[in-house]
């Protein structure tokens, strides 16, 4: 398909047309990392997260062409994208987990705890910390610390005021705060 | 990162996320998504869920300045946010070549949009089993429970229970019960009590009654290795122990809700690890249970999507500074009516950054759309003078989470 090109002096500000692909690539190259950082901050297993940035990514390349977000609505549009791929990935291994994989065995062994201890020391904490926390205080900390959205990007994300969106930042990173004190981790 | 005032924990914790990089496979998996939802994009599986998502969106771009972008473009819009209409050579529409009609055909009407967007229903889960009113609570002394083997996943591990009614008489159990991992000397090592540490990684689903029947089959024979399946008409639960000492348990004290009294479960098992253990050898034991749940009801109902076929009919050329006039065909194919009330909003997009266009769909004549019942609506778009000929595609996306498919397109060639 062809991007509509205005013509010249038409379109002020507004970027270069290419090829539907090719403009997201810009968005892929800025926030490709974001996104996979929020998704670890979420799913708090790489290769989870990896698999959940991913489809997030393609998701959001797909629809970019229909939905052209502008500069405004760009990250809380491709973070609630992130988000949705996020949920997606985790029920999807639950329901694995519950419903098909019913033959492991009784060791510690069938623990995959390979990818998360390939990170750093504190981020594992910080993530291991996040696990046990109300969905809200996992999202409001991934948006705003790992995906490093604004409060009013965080407010309109998850449909609340901007200073909601403030103090509940405010106290969720209190309460992570205090379970990574609580169990040492906090480095 | 933004620009907003940071306190110190978020300095913090941004600091740590910042030394996270994405892995190097991550672009090969993104391209691989790519292929894998393009390749299935004609099917309903894989993108059910993003169709409503495509909609959603659509409205928080056009509520977030649309209309601005629009106006920039140059192009005219009924009612469509921003300034004036830009210029359009002629008021005169296209002359419209056969465009294709099913049902009614409702003629065009510039509505300005509601900016509503319906949601489609999320049903709430219900009881596996319906419990008759007035069914009793159970007791622990109907009861009997058995561990259902072990399970892992991503670094947490599931101990679950499997409670059966050994009694003659059907009753309910509902909610969370109290846990208590106590040694062989019965002191406690862990208890979880109240509303803390509710639900485990394993749970994806919320408290909600549980009909214990009577005379169902025996409780699997507990055996390590691979983890045994409750029956229909009895209970499981989720349990998670983890401490970095791996402390040695003899029981189980499960205390039940509505004071149904307690149930004593041998349970000679060690704590399980964590990753969070590595290096951290004295963190605190924790011990977290999910809700009471029916055996063999595990998944979240999914949206409840109305399946409809939208089409666009389209003349194949449009010159530039004119109106097009085309048709949108919407086709009922759910069991269900389609309530077109309120009318939803739509949005047109040709190939722009943003959409072109937004109104609110004239279906008040349409009234609701019966099942298998179809409805033409005529539709008009400006295009700019200052357009760039050349092939495009028209897309025409209905602002209606309660579609399983809210959108159509169509090829169009703008011509000087």
């Amino acid at each position: 398909m062809r991007m509509m090109q205005a013509e010249e002096g038409d379109v002020a500000g507004a970027p270069p047309a290419l090829a539907a692909t090719g403009a997201f690539e810009d968005v892929y190259r800025e926030y490709a990392t974001a996104v996979y950082r929020f998704c670890l901050s979420q799913l708090r297993d790489p290769s989870r997260a990896e698999e959940a940035a991913a489809n997030a990514l393609a998701s959001a390349c797909l629809s970019y062409e229909r939905v052209r977000p502008d500069a405004a609505t760009l990250r809380p549009w491709l973070f609630r994208i992130a988000r949705n791929a996020t949920v997606d990935e985790a029920r999807r291994v639950r329901r694995s987990r519950l419903l098909l994989d019913r033959l492991r065995s009784r060791s510690h062994a069938s623990l995959d705890v390979e990818d998360l201890t390939a990170l750093r020391d504190d981020v594992r904490a910080v993530a291991a910390a996040t696990a046990g926390m109300p969905e809200r205080d996992r999202l409001v900390i991934g948006l705003r610390v790992a995906a490093g959205l604004s409060h009013a990007e965080v407010a309109e994300l998850l449909g609340m005021s901007e200073t909601a969106a403030k103090v509940a930042a405010h106290r969720a990173l209190q309460r992570l705060r205090a379970r990574v004190e609580r169990t040492g981790e906090r480095r | 990162m933004n620009a907003d005032q940071m306190n110190d924990d978020e300095l913090h914790f941004t600091r740590v996320y910042a030394t996270v990089a994405p892995p190097p496979t991550l672009g090969a998996r993104y391209h691989a998504a790519l292929d894998r939802a393009r390749s299935s994009g004609a099917h309903g599986g894989e993108r059910r869920s993003l169709r409503p998502l495509a909609a959603a969106l659509a409205v928080a771009v056009v509520a977030a300045g649309g209309g601005v972008t629009a106006a920039r473009l140059g192009f005219a819009r009924g009612h469509v946010a921003g300034p004036g209409p830009a210029p359009v050579r002629s008021a005169t529409p296209n002359p419209t070549p056969s465009l294709t009609v099913h049902g009614p055909l409702i003629p065009w009407a510039a509505l300005p949009p509601t900016g509503a967007y319906p949601q489609a229903a999320n049903p709430s889960p219900t009881a596996a089993i319906p419990v008759p009113p007035g069914t009793p609570a159970c007791r622990a002394s109907q009861l009997e429970v058995g561990l259902l083997g072990f399970q892992g996943a991503t670094g947490h591990t599931d101990m679950p229970l499997a409670l059966r009614n050994r009694s003659g008489a059907a009753c309910v159990l509902n909610g969370y019960p109290y846990v208590t991992v106590v040694d062989a000397g019965g002191r406690a090592l862990a208890p979880v009590n109240g509303n803390e540490f509710r639900d485990t990684f394993f749970d994806q689903l919320p408290a909600l009654p549980v009909l214990m029947l009577a005379e169902t089959p025996p409780l699997p024979v507990v055996t390590p290795g691979p983890q045994q399946g409750a029956s229909r008409g009895q209970a499981v639960m989720n349990l998670t122990w983890v401490d970095c000492r791996h402390p040695q348990a003899a029981r189980l004290w499960l205390d039940l809700p509505s004071a149904g009294g307690r149930l004593v479960v041998p349970f000679a098992t060690a704590a399980t690890s964590s990753p969070a253990c590595d290096g951290n050898p004295g963190l605190p034991s924790e011990l977290a249970r999910g809700p009471l749940l029916a055996a063999g009801f595990t998944t979240l109902p999914s949206p409840d999507y109305i399946a409809t076929v939208l089409t666009v009919s389209a003349p194949a050329q449009v010159r530039r500074g004119t109106t097009l006039v085309y048709h949108v065909t919407l086709s009922n194919t759910d069991a269900r009516p389609y309530p077109l009330d309120p009318c939803p909003d739509f949005n047109e997009f040709v190939g722009a950054k943003q959409a072109i266009a937004r109104y609110q769909l004239n279906c008040t004549p349409a009234g609701s759309l019966a099942p298998g019942a179809q409805v033409t609506f005529e539709v008009h778009l400006d295009f700019p003078a200052a357009m760039t000929p050349g092939p495009y595609t028209l897309e025409w996306a209905l602002i209606d989470g309660r579609l399983e498919k809210p959108y159509a397109d169509a090829p169009i060639t703008v011509v000087s």
